[in-house]
């Protein structure tokens, strides 16, 4: 099976947001690793991860996340 | 840096060490030595080393899963494990394959494999599965191939 390619905006919009890997992390339930590697685009998360940045960025999941 | 990869450092280190010093341990004690009553003591130290290792590992497993600092393992440090388990245990298949049919090739002529192999290959496997995963886990999570 393909490998899922999504492009994502965490980056920009935790810098936006005035926020660092860290405080988004915990805030979205995970490892500051973990938002590294999605910042990098090296990772695809859960659904339920997504949400949860998603909700910590304060922004509808579908401007965070879109397909390639 | 990730608790998931701290533990995987340090599990790393420990097995290293703890595979090395058993080398040396059996290598002084020889093939012959190892299955031999005289060989009881380098038994013990050996058995006293791997096994209290292998249970602490599955302490901190607990730990991390329903101890203290059960947050802080997420679900890529859990993708990346599973992803490390399913490699590691085609690689120790492979190793137990490749050992077994080896020593029944070198020995087929006898008639009958040394005992002192059978102590080898049980403490061995404990060793190198233990060494293994978290080397693969630290492989698996710089190299990003994991999806969630």
């Amino acid at each position: 099976m393909a490998r899922a390619r999504i492009k994502n905006r965490i980056r920009e919009l935790r810098e936006a947001s005035e926020m660092t890997q860290s405080q988004l992390a915990k805030l979205s339930g995970c490892t500051r690793q973990t938002i590294i590697m999605l910042e990098q685009e090296r990772y695809v998360p859960s659904l339920s991860l997504a949400f949860a940045i998603a909700d910590a960025l304060n922004s509808p999941i579908e401007d965070v996340f879109e397909p390639e | 840096m990730s608790l998931a990869r701290k533990l995987a450092i340090i599990s790393c280190a420990a097995w290293l060490t703890i595979g090395i010093a058993s080398t040396l341990l059996i290598a002084d004690s020889g093939l012959d030595g190892i299955a031999s009553p005289s060989g009881d003591r380098t038994r013990s130290i050996l058995a006293a080393i791997i096994l209290p290792g292998y249970l602490i590992g599955f302490a901190i497993i607990w730990w991390t899963r329903n101890g203290q600092r059960a947050g802080e393992i997420d679900e890529r440090d859990k993708k990346v494990e599973s992803r490390a388990t399913e490699i590691a245990a085609t690689i120790v298949l492979l190793t137990i394959f490749l050992v077994s049919i080896g020593l029944y090739d070198a020995y087929i002529d006898r008639g009958g494999v040394p005992v002192g192999w059978l102590y080898i290959m049980a403490y061995g496997t404990i060793v190198w599965v233990s060494f293994l995963h978290p080397v693969l886990r630290l492989i698996i999570d710089f190299s990003g191939t994991i999806d969630g």
